[in-house]
């Protein structure tokens, strides 16, 4: 069923690799793992030219091989990389984030678009490649992209299949367990496979070291950032390792992308200030967190502290409290939240270590300058003002409550209560009900609201008939029915049947609608990227339409100069083709904005 | 001494509650003049005392154990007693019913008593059936597995006491196909006819729709800080981007970020409350019981509109939530960023 994946990876290296790399990748996706040979007949195409072609896949690792000593022979095998070559749709947003986050002076958006130009580079070609003032910017800036963790180095093993190198671990293991009698053969093998899985996950983490790639540098001279220092924990004097090879780090990019979608539904649920704070306990975390799933027990967790320091000291926090105008509360009410307030704050006090409240105080005057309405308690005055003067960290906690208030959308929990408050996410739970809300969104667009509302009583409420579902739902039985099986078309729900009796009469059995959130994720990825797919082949055909004038686009003395070297009607052209283009790609971001959801999250 | 019958074995215990109404036996004379005194006539004196004592010593349907009308007629010799009571019951005066492992006696008015005696047998026995079903109402089919009669002849009594006005059909709201009958004189149950969201069987959508978007704005205004509720400190003078002046006022207008309540804030409505307010709000006539605006609540919370806090104790509007109306609790401009368009 990764159909359309297939076909929108084959599209891609079409348009950006060449017809030849499009083909072979193309027979690889047909007929599994082929030898040079093997792909040579089946895509007819000459040996050379196919090694020739192979070189830029494998070094973008779009094509892994592996080399098999046991066999006889010492052909390599190839295999295609379907993850691998997806990346490619996340490249552009790879390097417009590089280019938010660090200027361009840095050099650090020229690496990116280096590498993603040549898959993999050593580090001394590259400061080699450039002039000894360039070379020193780059040095700096490949530190610090190291440091973050958005470039990695590769070891011999990334180029191989992840299966085969399973394998071969596993028939060590298994070698160096002897046989004996009393150890039964499935029991070596369960022994063996629990050893390998074991090595197999620290061979897959050895990046994750806070060092990678990095040396002590020789005399002091390396990155300076103490930012970066804080951050991520190594040693500002460190410099890069000549002899590493260096690539992105798509896990770390898509952990960055993950944090960008729970920002903006922070920011949609409860406000902007609160997202903002809620980004900075992401970028606290964020060193620690070195891909999207990862099965480790030990759960991260973050201080208030940490938060508040990290905190731009621009942000306001306290504007964002809002009490209830006097003309609405009643008495009671209000003398209730008053001394709750005051308990909260008293506590608060004790245990929270007030930092500089740099924020509070030009605030506090404006605060009583502009006190318009008169409250009807003194009490809540007091109350109010112990708020409006309490420290900037309490304001910090405002905002952090408020994330973790809701139940069934914890954005962060509080585990500890160290350095102002110890916080942890539970990304598990978080990505779940990202899924279901932005499934909901999904199709409530593309089927209505009405749809929408059977779907969440259907998984509310796990297997239910028709005429609950229509009580339950306020809603005639006759109309839902239409609703429920264009649900059904598009694999969001499925029926049970429980048949009444002995024979299988229609009329005799009760019909019970279900959602399997899984497989209606899987199939919306689908129809996602065969819509991917769709902008795609449009874009290529829209530049396909106008041949002359893409070709003259890709002369230098054109792309220099192009107000004067096309014609009025060329430009027309050109303005046409760039608005298609712009429109179906930035489309296809949103889509694989989708696609992170439901798959790589 | 007739003996006195005991309820059937077949018929299934009832609860204390319902009395189980056994059918009568065949009155001993012929029932075919009318008269409500002639039933009376035919009784023998002493029974004729104990029906009335029993009509008038206590309000009516009241249902008397047999201590209590041993009390009443004051004839301690059971067999006696059974046997004035046996002579009523002839007559269809008095009825015998079953509460718990009890039997009891409710008396009868004189018309209805008279109704019955004019029936003939069948339409008797089925008349008893319909009785007993109360606000419920029984269904055809019922009638005929019970009575064992055949369906022409089950027709035939329904059709005479119908005419007579002593039944009534009414559709049901479940099961619209089947032809329900009960007393004309009762009121169908909430069960049958569905509850206040349906008018003339149907689901009255649109009355529906508008009570939704009533309780959802009213939820939203009690869970959405507005202009109104001020923000307890106000930006400073150094923010730039979000404020407004409007001229020849003193008073700035602010434009704030975000405005949230506290997340221990305590006063979101409850569903009493929600009550309280539709029921004053004087929306419509229909009564509302608690269960119904719980299955409003529910809906909305089916909608993505409101969310529930403390695991269903209060309700609040959700953030970027709309109305059916187009009334929006703070749609913020991120929404934009979600839709797919056409092409998905």
């Amino acid at each position: 069923m990764s159909q359309y994946e297939e076909e929108l990876v084959v599209l891609l290296l079409r348009d950006i690799y060449g017809d030849i790399a499009a083909t072979v990748v193309d027979t690889l996706l047909k007929y599994g793992r082929l030898t040079l040979q093997l792909i040579s007949r089946y895509s007819k195409l000459p040996l050379a030219t196919i090694q020739r072609v192979l070189v830029p896949l494998v070094q973008n690792r779009f094509v892994l091989y592996w080399v098999d000593e046991n066999a006889g022979s010492d052909n390599a095998t190839y295999l295609a990389s379907t993850r691998n070559m997806y990346n490619i749709v996340r490249s552009g947003m790879f390097v417009s984030f590089v280019l938010d986050r660090f200027p361009d002076t840095s050099g650090a958006p020229d690496i990116v678009k280096n590498l993603l130009l040549y898959g993999h580079i050593r580090a001394s070609d590259y400061l080699a490649a450039q002039s000894a003032s360039q070379a020193a910017v780059s040095k700096s800036a490949i530190t610090l992209l190291l440091q973050r963790k958005l470039l990695t180095t590769l070891r011999r093993h990334e180029f191989n299949p992840q299966s085969d190198l399973y394998m071969r671990i596993f028939k060590r293991r298994l070698a160096a367990i002897p046989r004996s009698k009393a150890v039964s053969e499935s029991k070596r093998e369960t022994q063996a496979h629990s050893e390998a899985t074991e090595e197999f996950s620290v061979l897959k983490r050895v990046h994750d070291d806070i060092n990678d790639g990095l040396v002590a540098a020789a005399n002091g001279i390396g990155s300076s950032s103490k930012r970066a220092h804080s951050l991520t924990g190594s040693s500002p004097s460190k410099t890069i390792d000549e002899s590493a090879v260096l690539a992105l780090n798509h896990d770390k990019f898509a952990v960055h992308m993950r944090a960008q979608i729970l920002r903006h539904l922070v920011a949609q649920r409860i406000g902007k200030v609160t997202a903002a704070v809620y980004g900075k306990v992401l970028d606290c975390m964020e060193p620690k967190l070195f891909r999207c799933v990862d099965n480790t027990d030990k759960a991260i967790t973050v201080t208030s502290l940490e938060v508040l320091r990290s905190l731009d000291a621009s942000i306001e926090l306290a504007s964002a409290l809002a009490v209830r105008s006097s003309k609405k509360r009643s008495r009671s009410a209000s003398s209730r939240a008053s001394k709750r307030q005051k308990r909260r704050h008293g506590t608060d006090d004790s245990a929270g270590e007030s930092d500089n409240s740099m924020g509070s105080s030009n605030v506090s005057d404006l605060e009583s300058s502009h006190r318009h309405d008169d409250n009807e308690d003194g009490d809540d005055e007091d109350a109010d003002d112990n708020f409006a003067n309490s420290s900037r960290m309490e304001h910090l906690n405002f905002h952090l409550a408020l994330l973790s208030c809701n139940q069934s959308l914890p954005f962060i929990t509080k585990v500890g209560n160290k350095g102002g408050g110890e916080w942890t996410i539970d990304f598990d739970v978080l990505t779940a009900r990202v899924r279901e809300l932005e499934y909901d969104k999904l199709i409530t667009q593309k089927q209505g609201a009405i749809a929408c509302r059977l779907l969440r009583i259907i998984r509310d409420k796990g297997r239910i008939d028709e005429k609950q579902l229509a009580r339950i739902a306020l809603l005639p039985p006759k109309d839902i029915r239409s609703q429920l099986t264009a649900l059904h078309e598009i694999g969001c729900l499925d029926l049970q049947e429980v048949p009444r009796g002995t024979d299988r009469a229609p009329s005799r059995t009760y019909y019970l609608w279900y959602h399997k959130p899984k497989c209606a994720y899987a199939l919306m990825t689908q129809a996602v990227l065969k819509t991917m797919v769709r902008c795609y082949a449009r874009v290529i055909e829209e530049r396909g339409r106008r041949p002359s004038v893409m070709a003259k686009l890709l002369r230098e003395d054109v792309r220099l100069d192009e107000l004067n070297m096309l014609t009025p009607a060329e430009r027309e052209e050109v303005r046409r083709v760039r608005g298609v283009e712009e429109r179906f790609i930035a489309h296809m971001a949103k889509l694989d904005n989708l696609v992170l959801i439901f798959r790589d999250m | 001494m007739p003996s006195v019958k005991a309820p059937k074995a077949g018929s299934s215990a009832r609860a204390a509650s319902q009395p189980y109404t056994m059918p009568l036996s065949p009155p001993a004379s012929s029932a075919s003049s009318s008269g409500s005194m002639h039933l009376l006539e035919n009784l023998s004196q002493p029974a004729q005392t104990m029906y009335n004592k029993m009509m008038n010593s206590m309000p009516e349907g009241h249902i008397y154990t047999q201590t209590e009308l041993t009390e009443l007629v004051g004839i301690s010799d059971p067999l006696r007693l059974m046997g004035l009571i046996q002579e009523n019951m002839n007559m269809g005066l008095v009825k015998m019913l079953q509460q718990g492992d009890d039997l009891c006696y409710q008396a009868i008015k004189k018309e209805d008593a008279e109704k019955i005696q004019a029936m003939t047998k069948d339409e008797a026995m089925v008349y008893s059936y319909i009785e007993s079903s109360g606000t419920e109402g029984i269904w055809t089919k019922t009638i005929k597995a019970k009575t064992n009669l055949h369906q022409s002849v089950v027709q035939r009594c329904l059709k005479s006491l119908e005419s007579k006005r002593y039944i009534k059909n009414i559709k049901s709201v479940k099961y619209p196909t089947r032809k329900i009958y009960m007393l004309a004189s009762l009121q169908p149950s909430i069960d049958v006819t569905g509850g206040p969201w349906f008018t003339d069987s149907e689901l009255d959508t649109e009355f529906i729709s508008s009570l939704l978007s009533i309780v959802f704005r009213y939820v939203m205004s009690e869970s959405i800080p507005t202009e109104d509720d001020k923000a307890l400190v106000h930006p400073p003078r150094s923010k730039k981007t979000n404020r407004k002046f409007t001229k020849n006022e003193k008073k700035e207008e602010i434009v704030y970020d975000q405005l949230s309540y506290p997340a221990n804030y305590s006063a979101y409505p409850s569903q009493t409350q929600i009550h309280e307010f539709v029921q004053t709000s004087g929306i419509t006539t229909v009564e509302l019981a608690q269960s119904d605006i719980k299955a409003l609540l529910d809906v909305l919370i089916y909608d993505g509109k409101i969310e529930t806090i403390d695991h269903g104790m209060t309700y609040r509007a959700i953030l970027g939530a709309t109305a059916d109306d187009g009334t929006s609790a703070e749609a913020s401009e991120y929404d934009s960023i979600w839709s797919y368009g056409p092409f998905l």
